[in-house]
């Protein structure tokens, strides 16, 4: 089986031309190739109706078979030959309309038509959610728990198969509503209590020390907040609740990590077997961070930072940042909540964030220097870290994200963001918004389908539905969008070629430890 | 038909983008020719009460048959006179250039159409009969 994405493309396009007159084009399309699907139905009935005709009529000279030409006192058509035209008429029309029906919805993608209908109805529903979450949160743990078991249920109905990513792409109009929802109930302050003696707790326990009821005490419903219905429209004008729901995290878990000592954290240089070539297009920069973070690549949780020289003789670099990983003495394990906090504090405190400053250093990186970011999954929204509280120590051209929640970074518009998600990957809704949408923002929304067909891009290596996570599915995605001839994506491109434009001086790899 | 009916989309068009619009090169579908023009719709059965049940029969097919032609006719005119009437070349990137060129190719589909409808046409005004 081949797996296939097409990729919705979102941004703001009103740079582009007269949108709303485009959408009025792609609407005529659209009703003409309506028109035109009338106008076969019209063939198919005549041909059905002539064939009827034909076939309850007693004279001899309407029989199959029955030459065309008549006496004078009979009547009679050349059937067969007609019969021949309306299959031709049937094929021409259904031709020009799925034509037109093509190019209606090319221009809809390529231009992202739909972005501003559909947002505000995707908002509207998310953020009903989220209200009826906050204020019934007993009821909606519990719709959640009647809800999760049917998951592979939305997959069978829409691919043939089970598989529970479906439901994740099924909901995903809502599902960062539930995020928002949940994150905002689980950060209010009563909770927060609770998490504190949670996370000491589980910090007693890695300590060795005596714990227990944990899952009681978190599951205790006494405790969650209800919301006042004057805090849930609060909200609705807030789009950050999941960050909070990180900040909360990490404030109450700052017991816990004071007790598991990590140590100092030591960043080295490394020298894979294999290396890294320099991007010409965010193509390749998405290849080329799957095989940083890849088995193949060179394992360990690794930076790697390219240097490029231009052809006026500037300089500039690339910094790949890798994944989270297992092991415990990465800076980039258990670091998910605090490179997501809403507060600066916390993402520049992370073990994450520290390593690749360090690595930048250790490379060459000066005060004011351009860089390039590029990165996956938690590696994506460490870059968008970078960039946000680090914009005015360095000048972050381009930042490059796959699989990354980065909605509520507060990345400045000077900086353009290239972000590709899945709609069938979770990891992507965790920040409980929609991405930013501005002419420096740019976002690729894939979606699989088993189906293909005009306007889909199989996705390499994947021969059944599985995690919407991988690389392999974020490339789909963007190739997708790149074949769409959308300018907003042709933008990007050319500001990220021109950003890395020239000859590459060097690459190299860091690794770091806590010690 | 011409090519250069309804072209109330152009009409705003131009108006909205102005002198952008100028900068460019036109990408505006053109149609080589005209649909053809034929009719009436009238049948060589004078006499559809005829001796035989075949008379009543044709020229109920006829009907139908000449409905479907003039609809389709008035489709592919309407058709027409959109894809004449939009400038592509308003909206930046390669998407427009594409669905350009993507439209300009369907010219060729409308042509056979018409000349396939008006070979049904033809086809259907004779209705046997010893000349």
């Amino acid at each position: 089986m081949t797996v296939y994405v097409q990729s919705k493309i979102q941004t703001s396009t009103t740079y582009l031309g007269d949108m709303d007159l485009l959408r009025d084009v792609a609407q005529a399309l659209a009703s003409e190739a309506g028109e035109l699907r009338k106008t076969l139905s019209l063939w198919k009935d005549a041909a059905t109706s002539t064939a009827m005709s034909r076939g309850s009529s007693a004279c001899p000279f309407q029989a199959a078979g029955a030459p065309s030409v008549t006496p004078p006192d009979h009547a009679t058509l050349a059937y067969d030959a007609l019969d021949g035209q309306f299959l031709t008429h049937m094929q021409e029309f259904a031709s020009l309309e799925t034509a037109l029906s093509d190019v209606s919805e090319g221009l809809i993608r390529a231009y992202s038509l739909y972005s501003d209908a559909e947002l505000k109805a995707q908002r509207f529903f998310g953020e009903s959610v989220q209200a009826l979450i906050e204020k019934f949160p007993q009821a909606s743990m519990l719709g959640v728990a009647v809800v999760i078991p049917l998951a592979p249920l939305f997959g069978l109905r829409k691919h043939g198969t089970l598989t529970p990513s479906s439901f994740i792409s099924q909901t995903h109009w809502i599902n960062e509503g539930i995020v928002a929802g949940f994150s905002a109930m689980l950060a209010s302050a009563g909770v927060s209590t609770v998490l504190k003696g949670v996370l000491k707790k589980g910090g007693e326990i890695f300590s060795h020390k005596s714990g227990g009821g944990l899952a009681s005490s978190f599951f205790d419903p006494k405790a969650w907040k209800n919301f006042e219905w004057k805090d849930i429209i609060g909200n609705v004008f807030q789009t950050d609740e999941a960050n909070d729901l990180a900040s909360a995290v990490t404030t109450a878990s700052a017991p816990a990590r004071a007790v598991i000592d990590r140590g100092a954290l030591d960043v080295y240089e490394v020298h894979p077997q294999t290396t890294i070539g320099k991007p010409g297009s965010i193509a390749d920069a998405l290849a080329n961070e799957e095989r940083l973070i890849s088995q193949n690549g060179p394992g360990y949780a690794t930076v790697c930072i390219q240097k490029v020289r231009h052809s006026d003789g500037s300089t500039s670099w690339i910094v790949m940042l890798p994944d989270s990983d297992t092991h415990e003495d990465s800076p980039c394990s258990g670091q998910f909540s605090q490179v997501l906090s809403s507060s600066s504090k916390h993402r520049l405190g992370s073990d994450e964030v520290k390593f690749a400053r360090k690595a930048m250093e250790q490379a060459g990186i000066k005060k004011g220097d351009s860089i390039v970011l590029v990165g996956a999954s938690e590696g994506g929204i460490t870059a968008a870290a970078l960039a946000s509280d680090l914009s005015g120590t360095y000048d972050f051209t381009h930042v490059v994200t796959a699989a990354s929640p980065i909605a509520n970074h507060p990345i400045p518009g000077k900086t353009y963001v290239t972000s590709v998600e899945m709609t069938g990957d979770p990891m992507s809704v965790l920040d409980g918004a929609e991405n930013p949408s501005r002419e420096s923002f740019l976002t690729v929304q894939g979606e699989v389908d088993v189906r293909g067909g005009d306007g889909y891009t199989a996705v390499e290596g994947a021969d059944k539905l599985d995690s919407e996570h991988g690389m392999n599915y974020h490339r789909a995605a963007w190739s997708n969008a790149v074949d769409t001839g959308s300018p907003a994506v042709e933008k990007h491109e050319r500001h990220f070629e021109d950003a890395v434009e020239g000859t590459l001086v060097s690459t190299r790899y860091f690794q770091g430890r806590m010690q | 038909m011409t090519q250069n009916t309804a072209s109330t989309t152009t009409g705003t068009s131009a108006q909205a983008t102005g002198a952008a619009a100028s900068c460019f090169a036109t990408l505006r579908v053109s149609y080589g020719g005209s649909l053809r023009s034929y009719g009436p719709y009238t049948t060589t059965l004078t006499d559809a009460s005829g001796g035989c049940c075949c008379h009543m029969s044709v020229l109920k097919d006829q009907q139908t048959i000449n409905e479907a032609v003039r609809i389709s006719q008035k489709a592919l005119e309407d058709l027409v006179a959109l894809l004449t009437s939009i400038d592509f070349s308003q909206w930046q990137g390669s998407a427009s250039e594409q669905c350009y060129a993507r439209l300009q190719r369907l010219t060729s589909v409308i042509s056979e159409t018409d000349g396939e409808l008006y070979n049904t046409y033809v086809m259907s005004m004779n209705a046997g009969g010893t000349p």
